[in-house]
């Protein structure tokens, strides 16, 4: 039950990050239509770049539970399992305390732009505090996400992302790299 | 703390923070934390704006755009058109149907920026085209593996942008200025197959039966549709008429087309490019993010001003400076992959770069090619990964293969930095100042 929750919270947030990319292709196709017939698109540069940032924060978890946010695997692909297991847990607690720390300061900056009401400079007057909540929230997900990584590992079974990324490779899919 | 002892304490941090796996996006976070600490006493005032302002930024919108039309384009015939409509063409060239390897990659990379797709798209056609052929494994892998690397090269290129952003040059122009490089290393590629083949006649396959003119111009019609695609994106780019936000968003438009046209274009496909650029483009933005705070965290520390004076200082010619640079660029390409190499080191390098008089497009370009470098340098290239499991080898094998290539590469880095007017800045200059 839990398990389905989660999934479907990681897989919920990363679709809103998938209409986010569709968004900002579909602004630029209406802006040129727009353009074309001497029309302005009124903050449309502002909307392009906010899109952006969600689509980047709200895919961060199911990104990270494939195992396609990138690490060194030099060292530790070469451990035995229980050193292996040993570094997960290591890197998953700090990653766990940076996420931690960035939902924080994320939300801390939504709080105080809603509070002096900061606007976008540009055509359009954008709430700031409004775009500005894709990146606690996003990074919120992503903090669930790995306390659950975690929480695997720590019961002995192998992370996701670890499974995932061997899939892949098995499978001769690289399309996670540049 | 002195500039020297909390360089080296960051370095010690980062390559521990690294080494234990943590991801690298968090790594550099979690870096910046640190740097920034000594100069601040809250850090995370400064976090949420240099996330906010790295990832959301219009010119910056290029880079989802171009990853997603690669995604469309890698579930599209688009290899298969290629390898068939370039193959005729070739068969008297000694070498054959080995440079379809090298002008696939290099057409395939002018509608992708990206280096493992443009390897693994070419590649899953020609490898078993080649194999039936009786061509030499070892050349084909080689060729391949390396040939790969111009996706990153010939413009469009993600790590372009990537550097265009970090470095704050024209994303345009650093594009244009990929294209006499990139035309260079194919050169230097099929000129290194030509006279492999001629020193190996033992190793050629028999050849083939004698096509028409007309037969040859059939087989290559298939070529048009991704030739009005590269004229619509790199074309409107070039001639100022579009920026490269909009070309990408054209691009895609483009290859959404080109997939309707071919019959390649299901809905599944859609949803599955889409899914996949925007993890991908997830996974470099958040790398950018970090590397943003441990820029603005560097900034404060005075690290890379005091380093770059110090270069200066120590009177080291420009050549020199480019030597040492390509050695640290090589090592850090066997860890590192191209965006994490090129997002960790601008804040440092690029005042040392400007110090020492280089243009920074140029130096673009030069890093694009460590960049390739590193893709096929072992133990951690992506090229020879796609190649691995294309072919099963083991990776020490594939390395050996690219070895020759690796070298054309490395000429090609001498040979922009003995005429960096006539091979990289010139055209831009040329073609932006009409």
């Amino acid at each position: 039950m839990l398990r389905r929750a989660l999934d479907g919270l990681y897989w919920l947030s990363a679709a809103v990050a998938a209409a986010c990319l569709f968004g900002i292709f579909a602004i630029m196709m209406i802006q040129v239509a727009l353009r074309s017939m001497n029309r302005p698109f009124p903050g449309a540069d502002d909307v392009t770049a906010y899109l952006c940032v969600a689509a980047t924060f709200f895919a961060l978890a199911y990104t990270f539970r494939r195992g396609e946010l990138i690490r060194v695997g030099l060292l530790i692909e070469r451990l035995g399992p229980k050193l292996r297991r040993v570094f997960e847990i290591i890197s998953l607690g700090l990653a766990a305390g940076l996420t931690g720390y960035i939902v924080f300061w994320t939300a801390n900056d939504v709080m105080f732009s809603y509070e002096i009401e900061d606007m976008a400079q540009g055509s359009v007057p954008f709430m700031l505090w409004i775009p500005k909540m894709a990146m606690p929230l996003g990074a919120g997900v992503l903090l669930v996400a790995i306390l659950d990584e975690l929480v695997t590992v720590l019961f002995g079974q192998k992370p996701n992302y670890v499974r995932a990324a061997e899939e892949r490779a098995a499978r001769g899919d690289f399309s996670a790299e540049v | 703390m002195d500039h020297i002892t909390l360089s080296l304490l960051l370095l010690t941090v980062l390559c521990l923070l690294l080494g234990s796996g943590l991801w690298i996006a968090l790594a550099l976070a979690g870096t910046g934390y640190i740097a920034m600490l000594v100069a601040n006493p809250s850090p995370g005032l400064f976090l949420a704006s240099a996330y906010w302002e790295s990832t959301g930024s219009w010119t910056l919108a290029a880079l989802p755009m171009f990853v997603w039309m690669g995604e469309i384009l890698f579930r599209t015939k688009l290899s298969e058109e290629l390898f068939n409509g370039l193959a005729p063409w070739v068969r008297r060239i000694p070498g054959r149907l080995l440079h379809v390897n090298i002008l696939a990659c290099g057409i395939f990379g002018s509608v992708s920026g990206s280096s493992a797709a443009t390897c693994a798209t070419v590649s899953r056609i020609a490898l078993p085209e080649l194999q039936r052929r009786g061509y030499d494994e070892r050349i084909a892998i080689g060729s391949l593996a390396t040939a790969g690397t111009l996706g990153i090269m010939i413009p469009p290129s993600i790590i372009m942008v990537i550097y265009a952003v970090a470095a704050e040059v024209s994303i345009v122009r650093v594009f244009i200025a990929g294209c006499l490089p990139g035309l260079l290393v194919m050169l230097l590629f099929s000129g290194y197959i030509i006279v492999w083949a001629l020193l190996n006649p033992s190793k050629q396959p028999p050849p083939e039966p004698r096509l028409s003119f007309m037969a040859k111009l059939r087989a290559s019609s298939q070529l048009i549709p991704c030739g009005l695609l590269i004229i619509g994106v790199i074309g409107t780019m070039f001639i100022g008429w579009a920026t490269a936000t909009e070309a990408a968003a054209f691009g895609v438009l483009g290859s959404l087309i080109l997939a309707v046209v071919t019959g390649t274009l299901t809905f599944r496909s859609f949803f599955e490019s889409l899914a996949a650029a925007t993890r991908l483009s997830c996974m470099i933005l958040f790398i950018l993010a970090g590397a943003a705070f441990l820029t603005k965290a560097m900034a404060l520390t005075g690290i890379p001003t005091a380093l770059a004076q110090q270069v200066a200082s120590a009177g080291l010619g420009p050549y020199a400076i480019i030597a040492i640079l390509t050695g640290v660029y090589v090592i850090l390409g066997m860890a590192l992959d191209g965006v994490s190499m090129i997002v960790l080191t601008t804040s440092v390098v690029i005042p040392i770069v400007q110090q020492a008089g280089f243009d920074l497009v140029w130096f673009g370009i030069f890093i694009v090619l460590l960049v390739e470098i590193a893709e096929i340098t072992p133990p951690l290239g992506f090229n020879l990964f796609v190649m691995q499991t294309m072919t099963g080898k083991e990776q020490t094998e594939v390395a050996w293969a690219s070895l020759p290539f690796f070298l054309m590469l490395v000429l090609t880095v001498v040979l922009i930095t003995l005429f960096p007017v006539t091979l990289v800045t010139g055209l831009p200059e040329w073609l932006l100042a009409r």
